[in-house]
């Protein structure tokens, strides 16, 4: 289906072009309006929101490449086809550069003319549909949001609230075997409420506003934190945790809420998926324009068949639900977002019953001298 | 207004099960216990009986707690609300506070953390220090 009756702008300073141009595309059903030049060309764009622009490149005053640019920045979704009688191949690169659909040189006859707009409008159609669905799956997006955060997590809150309730003996004595299987019940759903949790933050992850908190990291005091922070998981396994940091290393900027959520997931899932006695090795070193971040386990490695669907969110290498091993499936999902959104880069080697190493990059700051 | 002698307080939910888990809670604990499941309810509880605190959940299907607290603001600017909250981010927290909470708890929530909350803020209340809720 094409856009049966568009808007058409034609910006050309012949009025035999203008004239002729309107006459062609009226005919085909079009609302055409003209400007003789490029400022007057930009103020009709503005009020009469133009499907396609057909523009002269070679205008007295403002140059059509200008206008191009001007209405390019005004709106990227707008087609915008330019005029010239002197199509070399350079010019055309430069205007399809500066946001031209398409290019057609003087003189042309109607049926080019026509074949051109049609194509260009066909190229709108697509582009607002697209935005259509993009609005549309926004739309569908926070609906779900919603409906996890509200229909799914309260209820649940609310249950595992109750239980809490029971457990202590609010509502008459408990046997001991009853106590036992509402714990059971409790440990269940309080696993199912952080697995909501975590997908509602991966939901609501917003890169922007958590730029806005960035501040000076440093990684080497933020990996000793996490390794306290585990350290009593990692005893319970008889894993052993070292950290070798370089000395001097440059802070970054970032998110400290983010980061440690990046440094809680890799480090503990290098404990969790790794064997008694074990070891997780934490490197933090300078390369490059890069600070990295490495941890290295001799755990029980990832197949290298499920190395590229391991930062899909809720895929689990072990997707049995009663697997020894409990997990989300969204940890390593998290660490991705978080680790893209700061400008990074994760890398992950694995070799199955052996060990996995993942490393972080994230770019160090800058500190650009005066005048520089 | 005698409600610093009186020892009710109102509990605001859409959630049976959370207004029966607060009430077993606080009963226990010596309190006395109102239920409402709507703001509509909580606010025609109030103009007969006030709490001496109160207890909302901030979501709620048509008048929601930013209303309520609204008008307890106006009404009754020394009851001090607590504002359970299902999923505290900056926000909501910040919104809260913005309105005049008292403070939030985030469910779900253990009944000594409960219990613990009410005590702290309506030992708040009766410190001077923190007159501004009178």
């Amino acid at each position: 289906m094409l856009l049966e009756k568009a808007n058409v702008l034609v910006i050309d300073d012949e009025e035999i072009l203008r004239n002729s141009c309107k006459k062609i595309l009226t005919e085909e059903g079009h609302v055409v309006r003209w400007a003789e030049n490029g400022d007057q060309g930009l103020e009709v764009f503005k009020e009469f929101h133009p499907d396609l622009v057909l523009i002269d490149l070679k205008m007295p005053g403002k140059s059509g490449m200008e206008v191009l640019e001007e209405l390019e920045s005004e709106d990227p979704d707008v087609i915008k086809i330019v005029i010239t009688g002197y199509p070399t191949v350079s010019s055309a690169l430069d205007a399809m550069k500066k946001g031209a659909y398409d290019f057609i040189p003087k003189p042309f006859s109607p049926d080019e003319l026509v074949l051109i707009v049609t194509r260009g409008l066909e190229k709108r159609r697509l582009l607002i549909e697209k935005r259509a669905l993009l609005i549309g799956q926004e739309k569908i997006r926070r609906n779900m949001i919603s409906l996890v955060s509200h229909e799914l997590r309260a209820p649940i809150a609310a249950t595992v609230q109750y239980l809490e309730v029971i457990l202590e003996g609010m509502a008459g004595e408990v046997s001991s075997e009853a106590e036992d299987l509402i714990r059971r019940c409790d440990e269940r759903l309080r696993e199912m409420l952080e697995l909501i949790n975590k997908w509602i933050n991966l939901a609501v992850f917003d890169p922007i506003k958590m730029a806005e908190h960035f501040e000076d990291v440093n990684l080497s005091e933020m990996a000793l934190k996490s390794m306290e922070l585990l350290k009593s998981s990692a005893a319970k396994k008889k894993v052993r945790l070292s950290l070798e940091a370089q000395k001097n290393v440059p802070v970054i900027m970032g998110s400290k809420i983010c980061l440690e959520e990046v440094f809680n997931n890799l480090i503990g899932n290098a404990i969790k998926y790794n064997r008694k006695k074990g070891r997780v090795e934490v490197k933090i070193y300078e390369q490059e324009n890069d600070v990295c971040f490495e941890v290295n386990d001799n755990g029980i490695g990832i197949e290298k068949e499920n190395l590229p669907r391991i930062f899909d969110e809720f895929y689990r290498v072990d997707g049995r639900r009663n697997s020894p091993i409990q997990g989300s499936g969204l940890g390593l999902a998290i660490v991705k977002t978080m680790v893209d959104a700061h400008g990074g880069a994760i890398s992950v080697d694995s070799r199955f019953g052996k060990g996995t190493s993942f490393k972080i990059r994230l770019p160090k700051v800058i500190h650009l001298e005066k005048g520089s | 207004m005698n409600m610093k002698t009186e020892n009710i307080i109102l509990v605001v939910d859409d959630e049976d099960i959370v207004l029966d888990s607060c009430r077993r809670v606080l009963e226990a604990d010596g309190f006395e216990v109102m239920l409402a499941s709507s703001a509509e309810e909580a606010l025609e509880i109030m103009e007969r009986r006030l709490p001496v605190a109160l207890l909302m959940d901030i979501k709620m299907p048509e008048r929601d707690g930013i209303y309520l607290m609204g008008q307890i603001r106006e009404k009754w600017r020394e009851i001090p609300v607590i504002v359970m909250t299902g999923y505290p981010t900056t926000e909501t927290i910040a919104e809260a506070a913005r309105m005049g909470a008292a403070t939030f708890i985030s469910k779900p929530f253990t009944p000594d953390e409960l219990v613990e909350t009410v005590r702290r803020v309506l030992k708040k209340v009766i410190q001077p220090v923190f007159s501004s809720y009178g």
